[in-house]
């Protein structure tokens, strides 16, 4: 029971009823703290524990591949034909490669290229991804028309035929790696930034902006981009993965990252000839390919619930 | 003194596949400095678009609004720029129509900001004095405007209007979205800011009640077209237009005596969509008194008696 | 006349991450057979969530509903059903209209199949029997050309007509009582009317007792034969039509009367208007909830909840302006004194 119950053993005297009005001192009162829209955002995905142990996951992950591999204590690439092919040990915790290579650092070091092209992938895609959605969707009509062909076209190709054509002209390395993945990779960020955009363009206060006399920079900037930005950051979370997983499967068939140098994606590649015998070759970037993946999704998904305006409560 | 004219104003829509959605379909009105129009009508009567399309909101299709002797229409884009100093609007939902990211006191300072009028700590003075004069808590500037109520939103609109001291506001529905007991406070603060700004207004609304008391003159629209226009207590007294009639006998009496005795005139059947109007008389569909001459003619806005305006055939008799 | 449903002590909250909010805090009434009780109030008085408990459509997660709480249609309490019973009451004893007929209404069915879904369940009836009483409904409901219509969907009506179907969908199964959720706030004046009549009409025929939940004060007058006043999860004034409009006893009642410009109010003066807005319902005011913003505000109004006092059997009123120690008050409705 609430604590202001009635107390019914109060005595009534008649001095309790004298008229005396109301008081509107605190009429316009709010009694709610403030709780910014992004604060709100915070606590609801502090809720999620399946969002926020994956946000935990990831930043632990962020951090191995930063320092892992100094961890160990063993270099990444210098090699020892002694202890080729090592399984996992006290030593050598992920054990080695064909060449004698500690496995633990290299496994780390390769993350820290595959999170960073990732990173990168998922950077360039959104800003020209954003700039686009944001023309076409802002301008409507032919202009959108257009500009949306045009992506559709993009889309119908082949990506391996993409691939190879790249390869073909810049050869392999990080430059065509990046040029590979980010060739088409922009085209769902800008469908959903267009739409997101035709929306948001209809409500009131984008009319009540322009009745007042503002230009279409005002607008696009104060308007529909920041009510857009929940969207843009979610898609973000979802397109990291996508983009590691792409760089992983480039690098994988070789377009990528080149020797000595590595990453997740060329590790599982040098593996395939002893995934028979020495099988924790392939195992362990596998492994963290996917718990990147998957820890990137479900703070995805987390963030999604959490900054949904509807789901305010 | 004359401070809007619009002139057989047409707004028409291309859904695209050949049809016209003839939203606003030769609309001609006057409205006299200081004073207030209401303009009521149901769904699909075009007076909402009128509202927005005399702001240049919507592009005018044909005819034209005169503001203040200025051609609105034919203005170039500086006079325009400027003339939206002068013309402001409040719009029906305080939900939809405040940006959820601003804070309250850069949502009623965004006309500041656009047109330079100030800066710093007079924007800031400004800013709180507008809040003042709607009856809210100066101290709220910062906040969000999920943190109010309706009726509160609904004030931070009016402030957002008046900040750039506009002549004329268009009322695009400002009570439609509120309680009962918020509306009269609404409605009281625009009539106090009109005595104390002189402002003119267009009152869009379709709650008659409330157009009946802050309103001057009336003006009845139906299907895109202006059918009466009068001083609002002789329309509400002595309605001429058959539509006018049924939709002052469909309103709900708060007395049920009345509400017994009285068997509201009953009307049959639905508005027409404004794709295919009625030919003629768009009320002739459902219009107890139609005869021939309504589905050919479309009657012109008639004078009947001094000030009052009808757009009936039944008026060609007398 | 027996009493249909009696709810008795109802006290919903709502658990949300700032706090507790008290909907609906001790809210009793009951319903007779054939009558229309009119459910009156302001958003966030409580008659929407007391409307959709009496049929347990409130969504579990965050909803609680306080012991103590009863309701009681034809003497079982609906609140101890299991979801299985539930769904027999639903649709088939007791139905629900809602506010927009354009989001009740399943786009993607015809709305030949949303009236003979329900047919079909409750009655049992096979396809064409459902069809045949389709038809028979749709005219009820005044739709012309139902051979027609029967077979389109609700994007090719317009708002007044879906709310038709609403209804017919809503009476196919001849239920004992419909709650009617502001049927009519969404619709043009004319159209508004129409409906009215209707549902009074169809009302009379079935003998269908109604509650009817809304804020419009001349839809109430014109419809209902008692009407409850709810003000911040409590019922405040109850009665007859005639007692709440002719002698209204609470200030809240006046005030919503004295909102509505009357014929006679001069132009542009100065509407009667309450100041400031209902409590927060996280923190309930202990004494009377209108207190902070009644002009007879005294200090016993503050410390305690006012008892309701009950005059002539229908008319409760709760206010401390009743108590005897009390002074004698001017009835700004009335003219006439308390």
């Amino acid at each position: 029971m609430k604590s202001n119950e009635t107390d019914k053993t109060v005595q009534l005297t008649p001095d309790m009823f004298v008229i005396e009005g109301c008081s509107t001192i605190g009429a316009e009162e709010i009694n709610r703290p403030e709780i910014t829209y992004w604060e709100d955002a915070w606590r609801r995905l502090k809720k999620n524990r399946v969002a926020f142990g994956a946000l935990l996951l990831l930043i632990f992950l962020l951090v191995m591949t930063a320092t892992g591999e100094y961890m160990g204590g063993y270099s990444h690439e210098v090699t020892d034909s002694a202890i080729r092919n090592m399984w996992p040990d006290k030593t050598h915790w992920f054990g080695t490669d064909e060449l004698g290579r500690d496995l633990f650092s290299r496994v780390w070091r390769g993350g820290r290229v595959s999170m960073l092209m990732g990173l990168l992938g998922a950077t360039i895609s959104t800003f020209i991804g954003c700039i686009y959605g944001g023309v076409a969707g802002y301008y409507g009509g032919r202009t959108d028309n257009i500009m949306m062909r045009i992506i559709e076209i993009l889309t119908t190709i082949p990506y391996l035929m993409v691939v190879i054509l790249i390869s073909l002209y810049f050869g392999k390395g990080i430059f065509p790696l990046i040029l590979a993945m980010t060739a088409t990779g922009w085209c769902g960020m800008a469908r959903l930034v267009r739409g997101q955009i035709l929306q948001v363009k209809e409500q009131e206060y984008v009319t009540a902006a322009i009745a007042l006399g503002a230009g279409p920079w005002r607008i696009i900037t104060r308007h529909l981009l920041t009510n857009t930005l929940s969207i843009i950051i979610v898609s973000i979370t979802f397109d990291i993965p996508r983009f590691i997983f792409a760089e992983a499967f480039l690098s994988y068939i070789g377009l990528g990252v080149q020797a000595p140098d590595t990453s997740w994606g060329a590790l599982a590649s040098a593996s395939q000839q002893n995934l028979m015998f020495y099988p924790y070759q392939l195992f362990f970037p596998a492994l963290m390919i996917a718990l990147t993946m998957l820890s990137f999704t479900l703070l995805g998904d987390g963030l999604r619930d959490a900054l949904d305006p509807k789901l305010r409560q | 003194m004359r401070i809007l004219e619009v002139k057989n104003l047409k707004k028409h829509f291309f859904p695209g596949g050949g049809e016209v959605l003839k939203a606003v379909d030769g609309v001609s009105f006057h409205i006299d400095k200081g004073e207030t129009l209401g303009l009521v009508g149901e769904s699909g009567c075009g007076k909402t678009t009128t509202g927005r399309t005399i702001l240049n909101l919507h592009e005018i299709t044909e005819g034209r609004v005169i503001f203040d002797g200025i051609d609105v229409g034919a203005s170039r884009r500086g006079v325009r720029r400027e003339l939206k100093k002068r013309m402001q609007i409040i719009f029906q939902d305080p939900y939809a129509s405040l940006n959820p990211r601003m804070t309250v006191g850069d949502i009623i300072a965004e006309g500041i900001d656009i047109h330079r009028m100030y800066r710093g700590i007079k924007r800031q003075e400004r800013v709180r004095e507008l809040l003042d004069l709607v009856g809210l808590n100066r101290e709220h500037a910062g906040r969000f405007p999920h943190e109010f109520s309706g009726g509160q939103r609904q004030r931070i609109g009016i402030a957002r209007a008046l900040a750039i001291e506009p002549e004329f506001i268009v009322c695009d529905e400002p009570i439609s979205a509120l309680d009962v007991s918020i509306q009269a406070q609404i409605v009281n603060l625009l009539i106090k800011l009109q005595k104390e700004l002189g402002l003119t207004y267009l009152f869009i609304a379709h709650d008659l009640s409330m157009v009946r008391h802050i309103s001057d003159r009336v003006g009845v629209m139906y299907l895109g077209r202006l059918v009466e226009v009068a001083e609002s207590e002789e329309l509400y007294e002595k309605p001429n237009h058959p539509y006018t009639q049924v939709l002052l006998g469909s309103i709900p009496v708060p007395d049920p005596k009345t509400a017994r005795e009285h068997e509201n005139i009953e009307i049959t059947g639905e508005i027409p969509s404004s794709l295919c109007p009625p030919s003629g008389c768009p009320f002739r569909t459902r219009c107890r008194y139609a005869m021939e001459i309504c589905s050919v003619q479309n009657p012109p806005l008639k004078e009947v008696t001094k000030g009052h305006y009808s757009a009936c055939h039944l008026n060609d008799k007398k | 006349m027996e009493k249909i449903l009696e709810v008795r002590d109802l006290g919903i909250s709502f658990h949300t991450y700032a706090g507790e909010v008290e909907a609906v805090r001790g809210v009793s009434f009951y319903l007779k057979r054939g009558e229309l009780l009119a459910v009156v109030g302001e958003s966030g008085c409580g008659k929407t969530v007391t409307s959709k408990s009496i049929m347990k459509l409130l969504p579990d997660s965050t909803v609680e509903i306080k012991k103590g709480s009863e309701v009681r249609f034809e003497g079982r309490d609906i609140i101890k059903l299991g979801e299985r019973e539930l769904e027999k009451v639903r649709g088939k004893e007791i139905s629900m209209i809602f506010q927009d007929p354009m989001t009740s209404l399943n786009p993607t069915m015809k709305i030949g199949d949303q009236i003979g879904e329900s047919l079909m369940i409750h009655k049992k009836l096979s396809r064409r029997e459902a069809r045949k009483k389709t038809l028979e409904m749709l005219a009820m409901v005044n739709i012309p050309d139902p051979e027609e219509r029967i077979d389109s969907y609700p994007h090719e009506f317009s708002g007044g007509m879906r709310q038709r179907v609403m209804i017919a969908i809503a009476l196919s199964c001849e239920p004992k009582i419909l709650i009617a959720d502001e049927p009519t706030t969404a619709l043009d004046v004319t159209i508004q009317a129409q409906i009215m009549k209707l549902i009074k009409n169809l009302q009379k025929k079935m003998g269908t007792s109604v509650i009817l939940v809304t804020h419009d004060l001349g839809v109430v007058a014109g419809s209902a034969d008692r009407v409850q006043v709810m003000y911040a999860g409590k019922v405040v004034e109850r009665g007859t039509t005639d007692e709440i409009y002719y002698n209204p006893k609470h200030p809240y009642t006046w005030a919503l009367l004295k909102s509505v410009p009357g014929a006679g109010s001069q132009k542009k003066s100065e509407l009667y208007s309450l100041k400031g807005t209902p409590p927060d319902l996280m923190n309930p005011p202990k004494g009377c909830p209108f207190a902070a913003r009644c002009d007879y505000c005294m200090s016993v109004c503050i410390e305690r909840e006012p008892e309701e006092t009950v005059s002539s059997g229908t008319h409760g009123v709760r206010c401390w302006l009743q108590h005897p120690m009390s002074p004698e008050v001017k009835n700004p409705i009335t003219g006439g004194v308390r």
